[in-house]
């Protein structure tokens, strides 16, 4: 059963087809359904067809298959939409397409409606399900059924919704597309009369917009949280014609020069092969300029209040900008028992820009770790184990059975030979069947007669010996 | 015959001077404890000034130096402000740090690709007076990079505690204190492990204290041990720069 979309996800979709039409709508009783009116609009696009070919493509850049249909009525384009496009008993006229055409969209000619209208069932009027039901039940299964009865007789069986639902299919009564307030659009443009290589010319010309984008925001009483600014370059066959720098920020901001300075730590590494033609400044994620955000980074409670957050900010932001997002880590402790799995890192940017929740407390009965855990461990050469010596001091050694094979009484790493002089352990550590990969170790915390500490593993499933951390 | 002053006199008037050179100035903010008190009693201040950086140089793996760097890091972090990792290795293990009293909150952890960004990255994180202290592990630290992030942290007012290998202890520094650790082997059946602090350079202190300290690695609380302390006559780097 396909999963309802997400209101917001809709939302965005709409606003992403803000460049085919200026009046955008829902139909309310679909929420699945984007309404687009399209009138006086296709000679721009070089009529229907590639209007809607144009529409199919750019969704598809997105990722999404889209049913779409054209025609004279809301009513008549939702119902091409709904059923031309599945294999159904009711015959469609031989030029729409269908699935076994390649066409991906059906464009319904003027006046061409009611003729594709007849065939359909009744459900594709739009009609609440029980009314769909009290028809079936009378033998009526298709519109052109409802069409040949008298228009009174409907009015006083059914109310005046299957008329006016008939009416508005059929073009009788007008339906306009009830337009959805979109978000405020903050970007500008520019193009360059001649294509400019000079990188200061390109830094100005991106130092000028990212100003005006910043005044609109501040208009809009809003800041970004991400800026996009996109490089259109002359065509060159070894080079990409088109250069993104994408800018995400934990705090919504609105200040020019703050962005600019972001932008700029990307700008000064990055190489430009071609001369630019143009420059847009985006920003793609807003939100309200509100000093309570400032806040949802770093939630220290009361101990921590004096933390200066917005120098805080402005750093993360700074280092995410040069570094990436995916190099400034923030970190959330897991409930596992393998230990390179027991927690996460998750970049700081997105905590901010996610407004996640508070952190739950850290557990108090953490188990000692190393501070150095390597992701993979080290196959040991071990060239001998210690016999049963398993220290007496140990809480785990009372409640694990004997073991027959201790910690290796020496061990190569990283060139040298370690002789082991104290142990800790067995730690034992299954887990992970789950995941399709059962994970079976008994870790030990050695002490070499140097006075280093190492956190050695044994694998069970083949008694390998492994060095998984140092304690440093 | 005009008596000649004794060589040992001199000297010691000379490091009494330059000592008084190296002090620094008394408006500072008040310095913070190591969160090691028999390291914080051969200390100038008895603590680490904030706005500085301290080197702890260690031969190997598994020698407790990033320890003592936590006890210090958990002090600091207390009174609020985040401990910034740079964990360019790749191998910092967060749960440890937690275990050590570190919120998770608290914890940043950046993970430059290439050096040139990691030395970036370290400038702009000391710069930065949202950042209580950093812990990093740079390897070869040139002399303007070195100076550089003196003057950030000074700038921040964090504490930045650099762990480094041993063979970087003739490396000139700009460091406020400079510590070599080295681990000896611990009694049997203890929990404890057994730590030499020498100092290789403390600015406005004397070089050359030896400190041994027993670490708790349940509770993280550091005892002295008593009758060990000691004054090694080498060991010092000079400091250039």
């Amino acid at each position: 059963m396909p999963r309802a979309p997400r209101p917001e996800a809709v939302d965005r979709l709409l606003e992403h087809c803000g460049r085919f039409s200026p009046i955008l709508g829902r139909e309310p009783t679909d929420p699945q359904s984007l309404l687009l009116d399209i009138t006086g609009l296709a000679h721009l696009f070089d009529g229907e067809p590639a209007l809607a070919g144009e529409m199919v493509s750019d969704f598809r850049r997105l990722g999404m298959n889209i049913r779409l249909a054209l025609a004279d009525t809301i009513g008549a384009a939702w119902a091409a939409a709904k059923y031309a496009f599945v294999p159904s008993a009711f015959p469609l006229p031989a030029r729409l397409s269908s699935p076994k055409s390649p066409s991906p969209f059906v464009l319904l000619p003027p006046g061409q409606s009611p003729a594709f209208l007849r065939p359909l069932p009744t459900e594709a009027l739009r009609l609440p399900e029980e009314t769909v039901r009290l028809l079936a039940e009378l033998g009526i299964f298709r519109i052109g059924q409802l069409e040949a009865l008298p228009r009174d007789e409907l009015l006083s069986r059914f109310g005046p919704l299957l008329a006016g639902r008939m009416d508005q299919a059929f073009g009788r009564l007008d339906e306009p597309v009830r337009a959805c307030p979109l978000p405020p659009h903050f970007a500008v443009d520019w193009s360059a009369e001649h294509p400019i290589s000079r990188r200061e010319m390109i830094e100005a010309a991106v130092e000028h917009l990212v100003g005006r984008t910043a005044a609109l925001l501040a208009a809009g009483n809003r800041g970004a949280l991400q800026l996009e600014c996109r490089l259109e370059c002359l065509p060159s066959q070894a080079a990409q014609q088109t250069i993104r720098l994408s800018i995400g920020l934990f705090r919504p901001t609105a200040a020019a020069a703050h962005l600019f300075q972001l932008a700029q730590l990307q700008l000064e590494r990055l190489r430009i092969p071609a001369p630019v033609t143009g420059v847009r400044v985006q920003a793609t994620l807003t939100a309200p300029l509100e000093p309570r955000r400032q806040a949802v980074l770093f939630d220290f409670g009361d101990e921590g209040a004096s933390v200066p957050l917005r120098q805080l900010a402005a750093l993360v932001e700074r280092l995410s900008s040069r570094l990436g997002p995916g190099a400034v880590l923030g970190v959330r402790l897991r409930p596992e028992a393998q230990p390179e799995l027991s927690w996460h890192y998750d970049p700081l940017l997105e905590r901010g820009q996610r407004r996640r929740g508070r952190q739950a407390e850290a557990p108090a009965d953490l188990p000692p770790r190393p501070l150095r855990l390597l992701p993979r461990p080290i196959v040991l050469a071990v060239t001998q184990l210690c016999g049963a010596s398993v220290s007496a001091n140990s809480a785990a050694a009372t409640a694990a059975p004997p073991i027959i094979y201790g910690p290796p009484l020496w061990f190569h790493f990283a060139g040298q030979q370690h002789h082991v002089a104290q142990v800790w352990g067995p730690e034992r550590i299954e887990t992970g069947w789950w995941r399709g990969r059962p994970v079976g170790r008994d870790y030990f915390r050695v002490e070499t007669i140097a006075g280093r500490r190492f956190w050695l593993f044994r694998r069970l499933r083949d008694e390998k010996w492994f060095l998984q951390g140092m304690f440093e | 015959m005009e008596n000649r002053p004794n060589r040992t006199c001199c000297l010691e008037e000379l490091r009494r001077r330059i000592a008084r050179f190296e002090m620094p100035r008394a408006s500072g903010p008040p310095p913070v404890t190591s969160g090691c008190l028999p390291l914080d009693q051969f200390l100038p201040e008895k603590g680490f000034r904030r706005g500085t950086l301290i080197e702890w140089l260690s031969a190997g793996e598994g020698t407790g130096a990033c320890t003592l760097a936590l006890l210090t890091a958990r002090q600091v972090c207390q009174n609020g402000g985040v401990l910034v990792v740079m964990d360019r290795r790749r191998d910092f293990c967060p749960p440890a740090a937690i275990r050590f009293g570190i919120r998770p909150e608290q914890c940043v952890v950046v993970r430059a690709e290439s050096a040139a960004d990691n030395d970036w990255a370290m400038d702009q994180v000391l710069r930065s007076p949202a950042v209580a202290t950093v812990l990093a592990w740079p390897e070869k630290i040139d002399g303007r990079t070195f100076r550089r992030w003196q003057l950030a942290v000074e700038q921040g007012g964090g504490l930045g505690l650099l762990l480094r290998p041993a063979t970087a202890r003739g490396d000139p520094s700009w460091a406020d204190v400079r510590l070599l650790v080295e681990p000896r082997r611990s009694a049997a059946r203890s929990h404890t492990r057994l730590l030499r602090m020498i100092f290789l350079r403390c600015r406005g202190g004397t070089d050359g204290h030896c400190v041994d300290v027993e670490l708790d690695d349940e509770t993280y609380r550091v005892y002295p041990v008593a009758g060990r302390d000691q004054h090694v006559a080498q060991g010092a780097s000079p400091r250039s720069g």
